[in-house]
C-alpha cells in the first residue's frame, strides 16, 4: 500500500479508530492489532511476501531466546551467524542472485570461455532490505548483550513489521523500537498533532516537489543522447530533490504516522542538503541507513582507529556495501565508491566531525564560507547522483560526460521555470526550517492558528492539485 | 482526542470546502466558456470510437464532420456530443458508430479504467453531471481520485491561460498507414479462440440509449452506422446477439451498416480499421452516396446495398 494512495487514506483513520477504541485497555491486543494491520499494510502489495516476514520474525525471535540462555562463545557466534546467514540469505536471493550470475557469465565470457547460465525471473519483496536489517540489529544486539531479547512474541513481530516503517524504513533498532512495545500508549494529542502535521509536510515533499521533478528527470535521463550537457545537468539538480523529497517524505510520513499511535521513531534525514562538508552530508541522509552502517560494520571493522591505511580500507567497504545495499547494479557501486573517494580527503584531514552543528546556527543567513561549502558539498553529491539515476555505468559515463563538455555551456533544450520556482520556495521554507525534526515543525509551535492553517491547506490543495500521476517511491525498489 | 478529532475534521472539512468551491467553480467558468464550434458548414456530425474515426475522411465528405476517438466509450460520446449540439445548432443528423464490439465488456474498462479515465475525465469533467462523476468514482475510486486531481489541475491551468477552445481535443479523422491484416487473418486461423473479445457492457448500451434519446430530443435526425468490417472479423463474432440487440435496444433508430463495404486487405489496417487508403475509397463513396439522397431515402440499407454492389 502506497502512503500517496486512496487505499492509505481509509486504511490509516480505520486502523487509528481500532487502535485507540477497540484495543486500547490491552496492550497484547493494541500489539496484535498493530501486527494485523501491518501484514494487511504489506500483504495489500503481495501477500505471498507475508511469509518471509513472519520466517523472519520467527527465526530472530527463537535465536534471541536462545542466545540468552546460550554462555558458550563458540555457540552464541554459530547463532548469530545462522541468523545473520538466514537474513541476508533471503535478501541475497531476492536482490542479487541476476546480478551474480550476469557477473559470473560475463567474467567467463571475458576470459574467453562461454557458459550458459540463467538469470531468474525473481520479484524483489517490497521493504526487503530494510526489515532485514532492522531484524539483524535485534539479533546483534542481543549477541552484544545490549539489549535483553523479548519473550512477547507479538510485540516482537509488531517491532519487525510495524507498517509505518516496514517497506522504506526509518531501519529502526531495537533498543529504540522495541521497548515502546511493551509500554501502554497514552494518546497525546500534541504528539498525534505533530504527527499529521509532519505526514502533510512528508506527502507534499513527495507528491509536489519529487513528483513534478520526476517528469522532468525522467524525461531528460531516457532520453539522455538528445539532451546537451546543460539540460542534463539540470535534470540532475532535479533529481537531487526528487530523491531527497521522495525519501524524505516518505520517513515523514512514517514517523508521523508512527506519532498518530504514539511511537516515536528516529529522524532520518536532517537537512542533508545545508551540508558542510560530506562527512557533515553523511550524518544527515539516510541516518538510520548510515549510522546502522557504523555501528554493525564500520566500527567492528575499526572504524578509524586502527590506522590510516585500514580506515581509508573501511570507509571504502561502507560506501561501497552500502553502494550495493541500494541495488544490484554497478552504478550503485560507483555511487557508493565515488562518496567514499569524497570522504577520504575530510577524513585524512582529521575534519570528519568539524561540522556538528546546525549550519548558521542561531543565525538567519549562512556566512559565504558555509554557503561556499555547501554548495561545494551539493556539487560533489550532484555528481555522485548521476551514477545513481543512470541506467548503467555506460548511461551514466555518457551523462557525466555531457556534463563536463562544453555543451554545459549551451541553452537549456527543456525549460522547467515552474518546477525551479517550486524548488526555490521549497528550500526557503527548509532553510527557515532546519533547526527542527522537519522543516514546519516550528509552525506548530510559533505561528497563529489562522496563518497555521492557511499554510496547512495551501498544502493540502497542492497535494490534490499535484497528486494525479501516482508515482512509487523510489525506495520501494531498494 | 475529543478534541483532536474535531479540530481534525473541522481542517479536513474546511479543505473539502475549498476543493469543492474549486471545483464547482472551476467548472462554472469553463461551461461558460467553453467553445466547441465547428469549422465550416457542417451539418452531419459522426461521432464513435476508434472504427469510425479511421473510415471517415472527412476532409472528402460535404458537411460531415467526424468527431469519433479511439477508446471512447459512449459514456464520454454523451457528454461530448451534448455540448457539440448546443453549441453547433446546424448540425441535423448525428450518425453514431455502433458496431459488435461496442456491446462487449472491453468498454467498461473504456469507461472507468485508470488509462481511459486519466486521459477522458479531464476533458469532459466540467460537462458532466454529479450523477455521472458518481458513476465514475463508484466503479473505480482510486482511479477517480487521480483524475480529479488531474482535470482540476488541467482546469486552473485552462482558466490561468484562457484556454478555452475544445475543437481541437475532441477527435476526428486519423490516417493509418500500415497494413497488417494477412498476418491477422494467419494468426486468426491459428487460433481462432484467442482473438475475440467477450463479455458484455451493459452501462455502454445504457448510453448508447441516452445518446440516441438525447439527439432525438434536440430534433437531430439519428443514425446507428456500422463501418467497414473484414470479412474475417465479421465470421468470428457473434453477428446474431448484435442484431437482437438492435432489433431490441433500438427498434425505431435507422442503421446503417457499412460493414461489408468491399475493401481489399491492403485497405485494412487491421481486421476492425480500415488505413488511409481503404478510408480514401470509403470516404470519397461515402459522400456520394450522400449526394445520392441517402439521408432522405426510405430504403437505407437496399440502397447502401445497392451501391456497394456496384
Amino acid at each position: 500500500m502506497l502512503f500517496n494512495s486512496l487505499d492509505f487514506a481509509v486504511f490509516l483513520p480505520l486502523v487509528f479508530f481500532l487502535y485507540w477504541f477497540a484495543t486500547q485497555r490491552n496492550l497484547a491486543v493494541q500489539n496484535a492489532l498493530v501486527v494485523v494491520s501491518s501484514y494487511v499494510f504489506y500483504g495489500w502489495w503481495d501477500y505471498r511476501f507475508l511469509s518471509l516476514i513472519v520466517f523472519s520474525t520467527v527465526v530472530d525471535f527463537v535465536v534471541g531466546l536462545r542466545l540468552q540462555k546460550q554462555e558458550n562463545l563458540k555457540k552464541r557466534r554459530t547463532l548469530l551467524w545462522f541468523s545473520v546467514l538466514v537474513n541476508l540469505g533471503f535478501l541475497g536471493f531476492f536482490k542479487y542472485f541476476n546480478f551474480f550470475v550476469d557477473g559470473f557469465t560475463d567474467a567467463f565470457r571475458f576470459f574467453g570461455q562461454e557458459i550458459n547460465s540463467r538469470s531468474l525471473d525473481i520479484v524483489l519483496p517490497v521493504g526487503i532490505s530494510f526489515y532485514t536489517f532492522q531484524t539483524l540489529s535485534y539479533t546483534i544486539d542481543v549477541y552484544r548483550r545490549k539489549l535483553e531479547p523479548t519473550r512477547d512474541f507479538i510485540a516482537f513481530s509488531a517491532f519487525v513489521s510495524f507498517f509505518p516503517q516496514l517497506v522504506a524504513g526509518p531501519i529502526e533498532r531495537a533498543t529504540n523500537l522495541l521497548p515502546q512495545f511493551y509500554r501502554k500508549r497514552r494518546f497525546d494529542p500534541i504528539k498525534a498533532t505533530d504527527g499529521l502535521r509532519q505526514i502533510l509536510w512528508g506527502l507534499f515533499k513527495k507528491v509536489v516537489v519529487a513528483d513534478t521533478c520526476a517528469e522532468y528527470v525522467n524525461l531528460v535521463y531516457n532520453h539522455s543522447v538528445d539532451y546537451n550537457g546543460l539540460t542534463l545537468f539540470l535534470a540532475t539538480f532535479f533529481f537531487a530533490f526528487q530523491i531527497y523529497c521522495d525519501f524524505s517524505g516518505y520517513s515523514d510520513i512514517a514517523i508521523g504516522t508512527a506519532r498518530l499511535f504514539g511511537f516515536n521513531l528516529m529522524q532520518n534525514f536532517a537537512f542533508p542538503y545545508f551540508s558542510r562538508d560530506i562527512a557533515e552530508f553523511w550524518r544527515r541522509w539516510h541516518i538510520s541507513l548510515s549510522t546502522w552502517f557504523r555501528d554493525y560494520l564500520y566500527i567492528p571493522l575499526g572504524g578509524s582507529r586502527t590506522g590510516r591505511m585500514k580506515a581509508v580500507r573501511n570507509i571504502f567497504i561502507i560506501f561501497i556495501v552500502s553502494g550495493f545495499w541500494h541495488g544490484a547494479n554497478w552504478t550503485f557501486i560507483a555511487w557508493g565508491a565515488l562518496n567514499a573517494l569524497f570522504f577520504l580527503p575530510v577524513l585524512l584531514r582529521g575534519k570528519n566531525r568539524s561540522n556538528l552543528d546546525t549550519v548558521a546556527e542561531g543565525r538567519r543567513w549562512a556566512s559565504l564560507k558555509d554557503v561556499t561549502s555547501m554548495l561545494g558539498t551539493f556539487l560533489l553529491t550532484l555528481l555522485a547522483w548521476i551514477f545513481f539515476r543512470a541506467d548503467s555505468m555506460a548511461h551514466a559515463v555518457g551523462i557525466l560526460g555531457k556534463v563536463l563538455s562544453p555543451s554545459l555551456f549551451e541553452g537549456l533544450q527543456l525549460y522547467a521555470n515552474a518546477t525551479i520556482i517550486l524548488i526555490i520556495v521549497f528550500t526557503a521554507i527548509e532553510w527557515t526550517g532546519r533547526h527542527h525534526q522537519y522543516a514546519i515543525e516550528g509552525l506548530g509551535l510559533e505561528q497563529h492558528r489562522a496563518v497555521r492553517w492557511t499554510f496547512y491547506s495551501a498544502l493540502c490543495l497542492a497535494i490534490v492539485i499535484y497528486h494525479g500521476v501516482q508515482q512509487e517511491f523510489i525506495y520501494f525498489q531498494f | 482526542m475529543k478534541n483532536f478529532l474535531k479540530t481534525t475534521a473541522l481542517f479536513l472539512l474546511l479543505v473539502l470546502s475549498t476543493l469543492v468551491l474549486m471545483d464547482v467553480g472551476s467548472d462554472r467558468v469553463i461551461r461558460s466558456k467553453a467553445r466547441f464550434e465547428l469549422k465550416g458548414q457542417k451539418s452531419v456530425a459522426i461521432f464513435g470510437y476508434s472504427h469510425a474515426e479511421c473510415a471517415y475522411n472527412d476532409s472528402l465528405i460535404a458537411r460531415v464532420v467526424n468527431l469519433s476517438e479511439s477508446g471512447e466509450s459512449f459514456f464520454y460520446t454523451y457528454q461530448k456530443m451534448r455540448v457539440v449540439l448546443e453549441q453547433n445548432p446546424d448540425i441535423e443528423v448525428v450518425m453514431i458508430e455502433f458496431s459488435n464490439s461496442a456491446l462487449y465488456g472491453k468498454m467498461d474498462d473504456w469507461t472507468w479504467g485508470d488509462r481511459y479515465l486519466s486521459i477522458r475525465y479531464p476533458i469532459y469533467a466540467p460537462f458532466m453531471t454529479a450523477r455521472d462523476q458518481w458513476k465514475l468514482a463508484s466503479h473505480n475510486a482510486r482511479g477517480f481520485s487521480n483524475s480529479f486531481s488531474v482535470a482540476l489541475r488541467k482546469k486552473i491551468w485552462r482558466i490561468q491561460k484562457s484556454r478555452y477552445d475544445y475543437s481541437g481535443i475532441i477527435g476526428g479523422y486519423k490516417a493509418l498507414k500500415w497494413s497488417k491484416t494477412d498476418s491477422l487473418i494467419k494468426a486468426q486461423e491459428r487460433r481462432p479462440e484467442g482473438t475475440r473479445d467477450s463479455g458484455r457492457s451493459e452501462m455502454n448500451l445504457h448510453y448508447l440509449k441516452k445518446i440516441v434519446e438525447l439527439g432525438s430530443a434536440m430534433g437531430k435526425k439519428m443514425y446507428l452506422v456500422r463501418s467497414p468490417l473484414h470479412a474475417a472479423y465479421r465470421s468470428a463474432v457473434d453477428d446474431d446477439e448484435f442484431q437482437r440487440v438492435l432489433v431490441e435496444h433500438f427498434p425505431g433508430i435507422n442503421f446503417l451498416d457499412f460493414a461489408h463495404f468491399p475493401a481489399q486487405n491492403h485497405q485494412y489496417a487491421d481486421l476492425e480499421h480500415l488505413n488511409e487508403s481503404g478510408a480514401l475509397e470509403f470516404s470519397i463513396w461515402f459522400n456520394q452516396l450522400i449526394e445520392k439522397g441517402l439521408l432522405n431515402a426510405i430504403e437505407l440499407q437496399e440502397m447502401i446495398d445497392k451501391a456497394m454492389a456496384e
